[in-house]
């Protein structure tokens, strides 16, 4: 048999089969990237159900058109929105995403419509959505004893809880959290974090899920306050665009069809719970270069940095401050020798968590692995910062950069001040690269002390110090300087800890 | 009645496709379904194949597959069978073979399109002309053969034969310019003048190449190391030190040479395009 006849031969095998009737039958399409299902959705949602012309979320050089006040940029490559392209990297990549926006913006219906592409029935997705109201306990949340078993049980272990049939969903999507009292909250956060929920002395696990809150507006709007650890646990913050007047007709086409849009989803654009689970794999093994982790560091160490916090190296953050009852405000003053313009430890309140930068890397491989591209690039992370920062990074508004009148737009919106903190982060890191790279040399000659003898181990301290001094005579401290200490220091402590240990086994 | 099932079938194109074009499948089934309909709505079963073929047309609109290059050739070749050759042949088939060859017809559309873009576009091109769908898969596979068969590196001793074709006697007005090689035995020729006009050409040695006819650009640019010395002169070019007579071809426009041994040339001031083999 030849190869073309072969190759015939199993594509006769495919899905068309012939009924008895004569009629031909296709059986479900199967395969196919995933992450081309997943554009595919992007496209019909944008198309079909939450109509947007905001694309706010571009890639490649971008040509600024008009005055420069107003100046309008245009990129040559595609650009998406991120009020649905973080909802699908959410859903692929099972993080924490809260949509914020006023009401009727279509917060709950980007929230439903990824628990339809995850395979539920409209019907399922409406009873399942958890709707926040100050009444709202820790029973309606997670479920109740059994009446029956209450009344025989004489102590907690026989008693079986009816558990609410959401926490078992893959997609779980809670409806103006804020509006939750405190201690269901707190159930809440056990659910979140922890991934299970106990009741009556029994434990219900929720498995893996991709978690859509909303909320009209998460900054005090609420019926209670979210509580810290809560907010923390959410990975990312969207915004709905406000309804363009430009998309009317988009409207007048939903009034005249009686059918929701959501209800004529796409069967190609369905992800089973395997392809999601497939999506999310192959999400992970994005790899995130090492100058992308660098540079994102560079930033990251940027925001926590306080020079008057501490007179010591390793308390000068902004955690010093604040677990001595004090704020930025009262030491960012002039009587700091830092450059209040170009440092951007200045305007920020403190740094952020681990969880947000793993928040952050994940949906930024997950946007890597929706664009097509082998790694993690400098773009994804920037166009994805200031999502997963935004509610977590507080402003020091009493900060002299933003008393400039070409700054203070950023005291409302935090996406461009996040973005403009990050890109002047990359042109800081591109000016400090040629004082970075000694330290960067002495950290790839240092990975491994053991295979060096004790002369070197000790021409390599003294080596260090000579740059600890260096660094500290030629200029200021600031952040990128202390971090380039705090690397030092560690490498000349681990060279000293190697000295001691080669001198005790010498005795 | 056929509208009833064009509305039908577009509804479930629908919901079934994101993507799906109802004025595209509209403009492809009405014409397709009347002409099926008109010559096999007395056979037994008449009704219940032509739900099945708009069926699979929807599914092929709904995937984005039932499409046409600018130059008006099918992309692939589940868009010839489904939008063009289906609803003229299938009423030759006996009516007891319909369904099975409408399936095998899907079967091995669809199957093509797990392949390289070459191999779909080359089948495209070939089976366009064919005359019946009885015992399409054989005729596919025989077509396909010669293109998969693998072919031994050429010694480039000779002799070498030359083949002239014209490509006017496919495409009036195409002016063969740039070429490259889609496969080992497949060769994708660009027109100068329209940048989305293509012709495939088939490698076959003792002068047996032959245009396959308007396709999509064929796709991949085949990269073979070690290949032989070509020198062109007027009217005669110079393989691995023997020369070569070409009749008409006074300087060269585009050339390329492949591990099999074939050697081609376009000119700036002819249609025609030279082919030499050396096995």
């Amino acid at each position: 048999m030849s190869l073309a006849q072969e190759k015939c031969a199993r594509w006769l095998q495919g899905r068309a089969t012939v009924a008895p009737d004569g009629s031909v039958h296709l059986a479900a399409r199967e395969g196919g990237e995933l992450r081309h299902k997943l554009a595919r959705a992007y496209d019909w949602i944008t198309t079909h159900a939450l109509v947007t012309p905001f694309e706010d979320v571009a890639f490649g050089h971008a040509q600024q058109l008009g005055r420069a006040a107003h100046a309008v940029p245009v990129h040559a490559s595609r650009a998406w929105s991120s009020f649905v392209l973080l909802p699908l990297l959410t859903l692929v990549t099972g993080q924490r995403l809260l949509i914020i926006g006023g009401p009727g913006r279509g917060k709950t219906s980007v929230a439903m419509l990824m628990a339809q592409l995850a395979g539920y029935p409209s019907a399922e997705v409406r009873r399942s959505v958890q709707r926040g109201h100050p009444q709202l306990t820790v029973s309606d949340l997670l479920g109740s004893a059994l009446p029956s078993d209450l009344l025989k049980a004489t102590h907690g272990e026989p008693v079986r809880v009816a558990w609410r049939r959401w926490l078992g969903l893959r997609v779980k999507v809670i409806d103006e959290y804020n509006r939750i009292p405190t201690k269901t909250q707190s159930a809440l956060l056990s659910l979140m974090a922890e991934g299970c929920a106990e009741a009556f002395e029994q434990v219900v696990e929720v498995g893996p899920s991709s978690w859509y809150l909303t909320a009209n507006d998460d900054l005090g709007g609420g019926t209670f306050e979210v509580i810290e650890a809560l907010r923390d646990r959410i990975d990312a913050v969207v915004r709905c665009p406000p309804y363009s007047g430009r998309m009317l007709d988009a409207l007048a086409d939903r009034v005249g069809d009686a059918r929701p849009a959501a209800d004529t989803l796409p069967r190609d654009i369905v992800l089973s719970l395997a392809e999601i689970e497939r999506a999310g794999e192959a999400v992970r093994a994005v790899p995130i270069p090492a100058d992308v982790l660098d540079a994102l560091g560079f930033f990251a160490g940027q925001l926590d940095f306080c020079t008057r916090a501490s007179a010591r190296l390793e308390f000068k953050n902004k955690d010093t401050l604040h677990i001595a009852g004090r704020r930025v405000a009262h030491v960012c003053n002039e009587d700091c020798p830092l450059d209040k313009q170009e440092n951007l430890c200045a305007q920020t309140e403190g740094g952020v968590s681990a969880r947000a930068y793993q928040s952050l890397l994940l949906l930024a491989k997950g946007l890597a692995w929706f664009r097509g591209e082998p790694a993690v690039s400098l773009e994804d992370v920037r166009a994805l910062l200031p999502w997963t920062l935004h509610d977590k990074l507080r402003i020091n508004p009493q900060s002299a950069f933003f008393q400039k009148s070409e700054h203070q737009v950023y005291l409302t919106d935090r996406v461009s001040w996040i973005l403009q903190m990050f890109d002047r982060a990359l042109a800081q890191r591109a000016a400090y690269a040629r004082v970075r790279e000694p330290v960067e040399r002495s950290r790839r000659a240092l990975v491994d002390l053991a295979l060096l003898d004790e002369a070197q181990l000790e021409k390599h301290a003294d080596e260090l110090r000579a740059m600890i001094a260096k660094l500290v005579d030629q200029g200021e401290v600031n952040a990128p300087v202390h971090a380039d200490l705090l690397v030092l220091k560690g490498l000349h402590g681990r060279c000293q800890r190697a000295l001691g240990e080669r001198r005790e086994a010498g005795r | 009645m056929i509208d009833a099932l064009l509305d039908e079938m577009a509804a479930l194109g629908r919901e079934q496709h994101s993507r799906f074009d109802a004025a595209a499948f509209r403009a492809i089934g009405a014409d397709a379904a009347g002409l099926l309909w008109a010559e096999t709505r007395d056979a037994p079963g008449a009704e219940v194949v032509l739900r099945s073929y708009l069926r699979l047309l929807a599914e092929a609109v709904g995937m984005g597959c039932a499409a046409r290059d600018p130059s008006g050739a099918h992309a692939n070749l589940l868009s010839l069978l489904f939008a063009e050759l289906v609803p003229v042949l299938l009423p030759a088939v006996a009516p007891a073979r319909r369904p099975r060859a409408l399936a095998d017809a899907w079967n091995l559309g669809e199957g093509l399109l797990s392949e390289p873009a070459w191999m779909n576009r080359y089948a495209a091109a070939l089976c366009a002309p064919v005359a019946s769908l009885d015992d399409f898969p054989a005729h596919l596979a025989a077509v396909l053969a010669p293109a998969l068969a693998p072919r031994p590196a050429s010694g480039w001793l000779g002799p070498s034969t030359v083949r002239v074709l014209d490509a006017r006697s496919v495409r009036d007005d195409f002016l063969p310019g740039a070429m490259h090689l889609a496969a080992p035995s497949v060769v994708c020729v660009h027109d100068r003048r329209a940048p989305r006009s293509q012709l495939g050409l088939f490698l076959d040695y003792a002068g047996q190449s032959s245009l396959l006819g308007p396709t999509p650009c064929l796709g991949a640019n085949l990269r073979e190391g070690a290949l032989p010395p070509v020198a062109f002169a007027r009217n005669a070019a110079e393989i691995a030190g023997r020369a070569v007579p070409l009749p008409w071809l006074r300087a060269p426009q585009d050339t390329l040479v492949t591990a099999a041994g074939f050697v081609l040339a376009t000119s700036a001031d002819s249609q025609r395009l030279w082919v030499i083999d050396t096995p």
